[in-house]
Formats: structure tokens, sequence, C-alpha cells
């Protein structure tokens, strides 16, 4: 993997830019808290000196000078590095006593190096009692040292969290740009024409495997479409050959009655119905891609006049055919949120594929309920159903369970129905109505 | 009667000239829709024929200039479009009639017919009536001889197309667009079963039949009203 495109990858730059921010905090606050513990153990320490010369001046002044020469030889630490150190000068700066040699410039508080005999800083006060001058040190290479540790510890903490901070970014980086590679190289088969690759998705369940179960999603549905396409333009060549090779027939034969005299009227009227047929498939189809494109949001409305009309409308059909045909009472306050003549077009094709191909004596039944599970519409006959093998196959275009197509139907109605169902976000299920088919239409809630 | 036929391809314009010319109808023909629409606003001519895509302006378009100048010649649309929704665009556009291609001249002819007495006639009546039969719009009854017929609403509509076209020839498809107005399966026996019902209380008690059957194109209402 390229290392430039990795860095220039959001997660990497993202990390690049918080661990400055990081750097720049930790920069701030350590000096802050570096100054506070600074003042702090300086301050402690002048205390401690402090208190060493109150106590030695009390000594003096209780006990005499030669007291206090003698507290100042015990208190001499001969080995290892002195923690304190004494001087005892008198008014015109001549060393008495003790192990600072060297009378301080001033009087007060001062740093020095030089005045001891192991050579360690030491912060000195001068102090003048009155009959001497006291100089007294402590040692202040612990505190130095301290504040040393201090800085390393804020710096080896500075560059382990930004080491890993960068870490992180960078193979945050390079796992997204692994995916994003991945998801290219899918799209450059599938735009080659390769429909069945699809995108891995890994565990991690972030927005990038989001979008990839998106994009396999969309995948699936091309696919499914190319297959649907291939599919129907081999079955519309079919289909719409058969129509087409019977109205030629019925025109040859016109033409040959006309010569020799015969009336080709009837030949032409076959012609002109084959031809009939031929145009109102090219119009389901139509109507069908049309559907798949347009979405109109509509009213609601009520159902039970749709549903009544549609009875008045079949009922005399199925009667002349020797079937029956009946409308369940539908509650007349049950509304349905569509287009009106879409309802009527999936319910009138439903029930004219039952009149179509139920035998005489058929009772057919269609109805609607309400409830909380949303709107459902039913249409049921007792005629010979469909095989379980074959249900989800009939809703194809062109599909007949009658091979040899000489059966009524163009195979498109129960396509346009479903077509129908889709735009309307509805689910379509075939049953077994113990006899016959039950076709159910349910509307979201 | 005078036509303009706007239809950009020359085959089909050809057909329904001449069709339309052993009608006993005088056509002119142009191929564009600008054209078209010049040609309505400076000639007169009592039918307009256009088809709904053409080169320089479509057929909709011409019709709602022509209604936008006040000119109120019957038009009718001839379409490849098939859908409900396009025939309400085509009718919500101004036109008096729309014809989904391919269509069977005699469905034209019939068309053409009906358009040519629509401007003339303004049926504001309330009552329709057809020899000894009439039919009330308004109390939704029908009588025949003096004799009450119960007619069921579908029943009611059929016989109200029909009437209005009495002496005319109204073709099943018109009967499918004005009295259900979806899109039937093409092997539907709906409108034969209607009309056969229909027939079955309005003529046969009766001496004489009113509804004549004819033959591949649709029904005809018997004499003039």
């Amino acid at each position: 993997m390229d290392r430039g495109s990795v860095t220039s990858g959001a997660a990497f730059t993202t990390a690049l830019r918080g661990t400055g921010v990081l750097l720049g905090i930790l920069l701030v606050t350590g000096f802050l808290s570096f100054t506070y513990i600074q003042h702090h153990m300086m301050d402690d320490l002048k205390d401690r000196i402090s208190e060493d010369f109150t106590v030695l001046d009390e000594i003096n002044r209780d006990s005499g000078q030669a007291a206090l020469i003698d507290t100042l030889a015990a208190l001499r630490q001969p080995i290892g590095r002195a923690l304190r150190s004494f001087g005892m000068f008198d008014r015109a700066g001549q060393h008495l006593a003790g192990d600072i040699t060297a009378l301080p410039a001033q009087s007060g508080w001062s740093q020095s190096a030089g005045q001891m005999a192991q050579g360690s800083p030491h912060l000195l006060l001068r102090r003048d009692t009155g009959a001497h001058i006291l100089v007294i040190g402590r040692n202040i290479e612990d505190i130095a040292e301290k504040e040393r540790q201090l800085i390393l510890t804020l710096v080896a903490a500075g560059g382990i969290l930004a080491l890993s901070f960068l870490l992180i970014g960078y193979r945050s980086s390079a796992s997204s740009l692994r995916k994003l590679d991945g998801i290219a190289k899918v799209l450059a088969q599938v735009s080659q024409g390769d429909s069945a690759v699809r995108l891995h998705i890994s565990p991690q369940n972030d927005q990038i495997d989001r979008v990839a179960v998106a994009i396999n999603r969309n995948l699936d549905q091309l696919s499914n479409m190319i297959a649907t396409t291939k599919v129907s333009a081999a079955a519309i060549a079919h289909d719409l050959r058969t129509p087409l090779s019977r109205a030629f027939l019925a025109i040859d034969q016109a033409q040959m009655q006309a010569e020799r005299g015969a009336d080709p009227r009837d030949a032409l009227d076959v012609a002109s119905g084959e031809l009939t047929r031929l145009r109102s498939i090219f119009d389901v189809i139509l109507r069908i891609s049309r559907l798949s494109q347009e979405s109109t949001p509509t009213a609601a409305q009520p159902l039970a006049p749709l549903l009544a009309d549609l009875a008045e409308t079949f009922a005399p059909v199925a009667e002349e055919n020797g079937q029956s045909l009946t409308l369940h009472p539908v509650d007349p306050g049950l509304v349905i949120a569509a287009d009106g003549a879409m309802i009527s077009q999936m319910l009138a094709n439903l029930l004219q594929n039952a009149l179509n191909h139920c035998p005489i004596g058929t009772q057919i039944a269609f109805g609607a309920q309400g409830g909380a599970g949303g709107l459902h519409l039913w249409v049921a006959d007792t005629g010979p159903g469909i095989p379980l093998a074959e249900r989800d196959k009939v809703f194809a275009l062109f599909y007949r369970l009658d091979p040899s197509r000489t059966g009524g139907g163009n195979g498109l109605g129960l396509a346009l129905v479903k077509a129908i169902a889709d735009q309307l976000g509805a689910r379509i299920t075939l049953s077994d109505a113990q006899p016959g088919l039950r076709v159910d239409i349910a509307f979201a809630p | 009667m005078k036509i303009l036929l706007a239809e950009d391809d020359a085959r089909t314009a050809d057909f329904i000239a001449s069709g339309l010319g052993e009608m006993g109808h005088s056509v002119d023909h142009v191929s564009d829709g600008r054209e078209a629409l010049t040609y309505c606003l400076y000639n007169t001519c009592d039918l307009a024929i256009l088809d709904r895509m053409m080169p320089g302006m479509d057929g909709l378009s011409v019709v709602k200039a022509l209604r936008a100048a006040r000119k109120d010649l019957p038009v009718l649309i001839l379409s490849a479009m098939a859908d409900v929704t396009q025939r309400v665009e085509g009718l919500a556009a101004g036109a008096d009639d729309y014809l989904v291609k391919p269509f069977h001249f005699s469905e034209l002819a019939a068309r053409v017919v009906t358009l040519s007495r629509r401007r003339g006639e303004v049926v504001q009546t309330s009552v329709l009536t057809v020899a000894d039969l009439t039919l009330d719009l308004l109390s939704r009854s029908a009588r025949r001889g003096g004799q009450a017929i119960d007619l069921q609403a579908k029943e009611f509509a059929l016989l109200e197309v029909l009437m209005r076209h009495a002496g005319r020839v109204v073709t099943r498809t018109m009967l499918l667009e004005q009295v259900w107005n979806f899109n039937f399966e093409p092997n539907t026996t709906v409108v034969e079963t209607h009309v056969s019902r229909l027939r079955a209380k309005v003529d046969k008690p009766f001496a004489t039949a009113l509804i004549q059957t004819v033959r591949s194109t649709g029904y005809m209402m018997n004499g003039p009203r």
C-alpha cells in the first residue's frame, strides 16, 4: 500500500492534529506544574533553613558562643554528600567555625556551589545574630534531581502518547484505505460486467462497512434487474412473436381469399385481434416500467365504494361464466392512502385472473380488512390454485402456469399486480385457500 | 367537414387522411407542431387531430396554446402513451378526446363523428330520450313505453353513454374509458357482459331492439334522439 495515501487518510491526519493539540496541552500543564512544584520545594527548604537558624540562634543566646561552636562541630557530616552545612563568622567576616568557609557577599538568601568542601550546590541563608554572622545552607541537588525527573517523565509521557496516537491513526487510516481500495476494485469489476462480485464486510461494522453493506444491497438489486431484464427480453421476444406470426398467417390467408374472390373479412378480423393482443402486451409492459419510475403521494380515500364498483363490474361476468363473485362486507370507514386507480387496477387484474383460470362453479370472493397490522386486501377462489413451487414465479413477466400458452391471459396480469404492489409498498402473498388460491396484499400500517 | 391532421409519420398520416377522405371529409396535413398551431389560428377548420409527440411543438402544447387563444375547435389527440393518467393529462390540457396508438381506423372514425357533433349541441338537458326510452339523469331513473326499468349504476352509466351518442357508433374502448376508466385485460368480457345485461332489461321485454352491435367495433343506439 502506498504510504503517502495512508498518511493523507482522514484517520491519520486527525490523529496527527490530535497529537499536536495533546502535546500543546501537555507542554502548558507540564510547565505550570513544574514551576508550582519547584516553588513549593524551594519554600519548603527555606522554611527548614529558617528553623535551623532559629534553633542555632537560641543555642547561642542561651548557652553562648562556645556551645554554638560545639553544636556546629557535632552537626558536621564528614562523609558523603552534605545535606546541611553551616558557617560562623565574626562581624568582620572572619571564619570562626563550620564547614562554610566563605561568607556570601550579601545577607539573605543566595545560592552557591563553591563555598563547600563537597562542592555540591546549596541554598544559603546569611543572617546576623548581633554578635556574629551565621550562614546556613541546605543541599539543593535533590530538588534539581527531582526537577530533572519530572521533565523526563513529562517528555516520555508526551512521546509515548504521540507515538501511540500516530500509530492508531496510521493503522486505522491504512485499514480504511484497504477497504476503500476493495470497494473501488469491486466497483471496477461491476462496471466491467461482473455483477456477481460483492464487497467483504469486516466485523468492525464501521462507517465504511455500513457503506459497503449499502453498496452490496444495491449490487443485489442491480444483478436482479440484469437477470430479470435478460429473462424479460427473451420472454418478450417469444411472446410478441406468437401473435405476430398468427397475424402474418391470417393476412396471408386473407390475401389468398381476396385473390380467389372469397370474403377475407374473417381472416382480417383474426389478424386484427392478434395485433390488438400485441398492442395490449406493449401497453402493459410500458405501464409496468412506468410504475417503477414514478411515485405520487395521494390523500386517503374511502375503500368501500371502490370495491363495490369492482364487484358490480365483475360479478355479472362471473355469473355469465357460471362462476360466482362476492364482495365481503367492507367497513365503510376504511380508507387507503394510495391512488384509487392503482388499487382498482390491481384488484381488477386479480379478479380477471380468477375469472380466466377457474372452471365453472368456482366461487370467487374478495374483501378488505383494517386493523393495527395495517390495511389488507384479499382475493380468494375455490379454483385449481397454484402449486407451491410455482408461487414465486407467477409474478414474473410472461410467466404462465400453462406452458402451451394457449390460455387466455398474456402472462402479464400478475406482473402488473406485483409492480403496483411494489410501487405502493405493499406485500403480496399467495397461499392455499383449500381448495383454490388466496392472494393477500398487506399494506404497512 | 374540414379536418387538420398534424402527424409527423408520413405513412400513418396517409392512412388516416385517405380513410377520412373516404368518409367524405377534406383533410389538410401538416407534420410539425408549430405549423399545426399556425394553421388552426389563421384558418377555419372543424376539427384538429394532433399527434402528441411532434417536432417543433408537442400536441399538448398546441392544444394549450389554442385554448389560451380562445380557439374552441374540437381537438383529438393521438398518442402512443396509453396510461389513464396520460389520457387525463391530455384532456386536462384542453383536448376533447384522446386516442391511443396503435388504433383501429374504425375507432378513430367513431370518435371523429362524435366530436363533429359535440360542438354543435349543448347537452344541458337532464332527460335523454331515444324513441320510447327516456333516461332521467337527475332522478337516475329509466323508463321505456311508460314502464320503469330498474338499472344498476354501471348499467345506467352505460346506457347514458349510448344514448348521448344515439345514432353514432360507440366503440368498446370508448365505453371502457367513459364507464370504467381503467385498463382492462384485452380478453375481458366486461363490456359484452354488461351490454348484454342492459339489453335484457332495455330491449328484450319490448318489440324493437334499440341497442345494435356494430361488427368488431362496438355498439350503437338506434336512430336520432
